[in-house]
């Protein structure tokens, strides 16, 4: 009964916690801008709200266009069963799941893209045809990032890679796998989740057309990916699991937080990219990546 | 012959060390070009059959993995990728027919191959349109389907490679993110696939008089998408079959264990596909009540949108296929607005069949050039042929004589 406890406590926490970060950006960019800004619940509101509403569907679009934002947010809710949570693991764990991971972000990557095309609207097109190219080299740095773990410790397992050595290869993999969340999880300097033109969009000009509960289980879905990728970014980065539970939990916390207010301060004092110099920075991610790898294949050696 | 005449020959003869590297070279070459040029092609079944050329990549990158492995003493992580590899070629064979299937009906109910022209056809070919996803589900390697099964065991056999850090880990680390790059594009591709033929409002007539086809042509269809799910939720159903099919080419590999916590895998894809499963009919049980409006898309709000203002399949491509310009050779017309009442402004971009156009064809006039001047010298004529036979004895002669000289 108790692990089933756990396991559900764990999940709810996962869900609960997530619609927090995109607040904290929200709060610190307007903090930055000299403005009073939205409250740091403010997503909450907004999916309560959207949860009530109707739905307006396209003529055009088959009943997939609100099952595949169900089959994401599943992805995605399934991924943080695989992240361990520093010296208490994660509640689903076997060799190779490192690889299940990238592959549900992928999943949650290809409903996405696939239900923003049922509404034959060109404007989605656009964010689906941006949305799946640059997550080529997104994917490419992640691997690499997910083999200089695996290099440090030896493990193909996400609860014991994610403790890694201090070290040169920590700070490259830091950078490398912040740009990465900050392409995945469309925020600037890739797109601007706060723009008013579609033509220069991704994540928003592909949800254009969602309405009512799908909406909100897409945001959702969002803002647990955005949670994902400060989580793993942390402790790939910090060894979190080397603490005792309380320190480890404080470290966890205020290292999730720095990522969340380090988005909030790249977002305040850089503007978006132009799209042909997106795949030069993605470039950058991934050979950070790489040199991360190398550096971890050096230290084993020495 | 194929991937199974190199399995073959490769567990039944000696071969040389250097092949591992080679054939793994070759297999991360093929799967990254081959998903590039599949994601530039505008004919669907030419999609396909550049989409195999990616697949026989992967399984060559199993392959050639499994043979340096043995080159390297017979490393347990070679099991995992030649396990991995023969897993794919069964897998690859599921989804890719079960694909062809799709666009056989599609090319039936529709006479067109070009994506350009369709659209819109799953509310008219419901049956094709949704096996045809699972089919790009399973071929993009997304869990919980087959074709995730085997990439992840060739991912973690190569990642066991590049752990066991002998010299092979070279080889094995670009194999992974090359393998994990033509992964992503693999996505594009059936995304822009799936969106181009049955997404979206019908492009052209063709697409609007389509009609299902009949149920011969999608139980077989049935039949392989299950086949795609039950491998996906229960690989072990095979692992006896391919744990034998490795042993025979590696007799110390033989082993009844896997050695990858497949079961594990199978219970959390049953899982997955369980949540699946609720959450979709769920969320769709909340959203279609009587409540449910229709209308025309929104687009923010443009008044009248026609079907030739969607998002093409060259546009979709766009941006990856820019990437691999070097290769795909992408022709561009364009014509600029000129004047002050412009007539007509045209950007038109098509990708040729460049692997035929300049490779094969050139070659092939060539070949043909050089056997007509050399057909020349065959007429029929007896005292020219005994000249010849003069002439190449004078010259070996002539050969032998300065051999022959201090």
């Amino acid at each position: 009964m108790i692990p089933i406890l756990e396991f559900l406590l764990r999940l709810a926490c996962w869900l609960v916690v997530a619609p927090l970060l995109p607040g904290i950006i929200n709060r610190v960019k307007s903090m930055v801008a000299g403005r009073r800004g939205p409250p740091v619940l403010q997503l909450y509101y907004d999916l309560a709200r959207l949860w009530r509403k109707d739905v307006v569907m396209s003529n055009l679009a088959s009943p997939m266009f609100v099952i595949l934002p169900a089959v994401a947010w599943v992805a995605l809710a399934g991924a943080t069963l695989l992240v361990p949570l520093g010296p208490a693991g994660a509640s689903l764990s076997f060799r190779g799941d490192v690889l299940l991971f990238i592959y549900l972000l992928a999943l949650a990557r290809f409903c996405t893209a696939w239900a923003a095309m049922e509404t034959g609207s060109a404007f989605e097109g656009m964010g689906s045809a941006r949305e799946v190219s640059y997550a080529v080299l997104a994917e490419a740095a992640m691997i690499a990032a997910v083999l200089s773990l695996c290099v440090q410790t030896g493990s193909m397992l996400l609860v014991t890679m994610l403790v890694p050595t201090v070290g040169a290869s920590a700070v490259l993999l830091a950078a490398g796998l912040f740009i990465v969340l900050l392409a995945e999880n469309c925020r600037v300097p890739f797109d601007d989740p706060n723009t008013h033109l579609e033509l220069t969009m991704i994540h928003e000009v592909m949800v254009l057309d969602h309405s009512g509960p799908p909406l909100a289980v897409i945001l959702h879905g969002a803002s647990v990916k955005l949670l994902l990728f400060a989580v793993v970014l942390t402790q790939a980065v910090v060894p979190v699991g080397n603490f005792g539970s309380l320190v480890a939990c404080v470290l966890l916390v205020a290292c999730v937080l720095m990522v969340t207010v380090g988005i909030g301060l790249v977002e305040s004092l850089l503007a978006r990219f132009a799209f042909r110099r997106v795949p030069l920075l993605l470039t950058v991610a991934f050979l950070l990546c790489l040199f991360a790898l190398l550096v971890a294949w050096k230290g084993g050696e020495a | 012959m194929g991937v199974y005449g190199i399995l073959r020959f490769s567990g039944w003869l000696a071969v040389p060390p250097a092949a591992g590297w080679v054939v793994i070279a070759l297999g991360a070459t093929s799967a990254m070009l081959g998903i590039a040029f599949a994601l530039a092609q505008n004919d669907f079944k030419r999609l396909l059959a550049y989409c195999s050329v990616e697949n026989v990549g992967i399984i060559l990158i199993g392959l050639g993995g499994a043979l340096l492995a043995r080159s390297h003493g017979d490393a347990a992580w070679g099991r995992l990728v030649l396990a991995g590899a023969l897993l794919h070629v069964w897998n690859h064979g599921a989804f890719k027919a079960l694909l062809f299937f799709g666009a056989g009906s599609v090319l039936h109910a529709t006479g067109t191959r070009e994506m350009s022209r369709l659209g819109g056809l799953w509310h008219l070919m419901p049956w094709t349109a949704g096996l045809f996803a699972i089919g790009a589900l399973a071929v993009a390697g997304l869990p919980p389907l087959n074709g995730f099964v085997s990439e992840w065991m060739i991912y973690l056999g190569l990642f066991d490679a590049v752990n066991a850090k002998q010299p092979s880990a070279w080889a094995a680390m670009p194999a992974a993110i090359m393998m994990g790059m033509a992964g992503a594009l693999a996505l594009a591709t059936f995304a822009k696939a799936g969106a181009m033929i049955f997404l979206g409002a019908p492009r052209t007539k063709p697409a609007v008089q389509a009609r299902e086809c009949g149920g011969w042509m999608s139980a077989p269809m049935l039949v392989l998408a299950g086949i795609c799910l039950t491998l996906g939720l229960w690989p072990l159903l095979v692992w006896p079959m391919v744990s034998s099919a490795a042993g025979a080419w590696q007799p110390t590999w033989a082993g009844a264990a896997p050695p990858v916590p497949l079961e594990a895998l199978g219970w959390v894809q049953i899982g997955l596909a369980a949540l699946i499963a609720a959450a979709g009919f769920l969320l769709w049980s909340k959203v279609a009540t009587p409540h449910l409006r229709r209308g025309p898309t929104w687009d923010c709000g443009y008044a009248a949108p026609t079907a030739r203002m969607q998002y093409s399949s060259g546009s979709f491509a766009g941006i990856a296929a820019a990437w691999f310009f070097w290769i795909l050779r992408p022709v561009r017309t364009l014509r600029r607005v000129r004047g002050h009442f412009p007539a007509e402004a045209i950007r038109l971009e098509r990708v040729p069949e460049t692997v035929l156009d300049l490779v094969i064809r050139p070659l092939a006039a060539r070949v043909m050039t050089v056997s007509t001047a050399v057909r020349r010298l065959q007429h029929g004529r007896l005292s020219a042929y005994i000249l010849y036979v003069v002439a190449g004895l004078a010259a070996l002669t002539v050969l032998v004589l300065i051999e022959s000289m201090p």
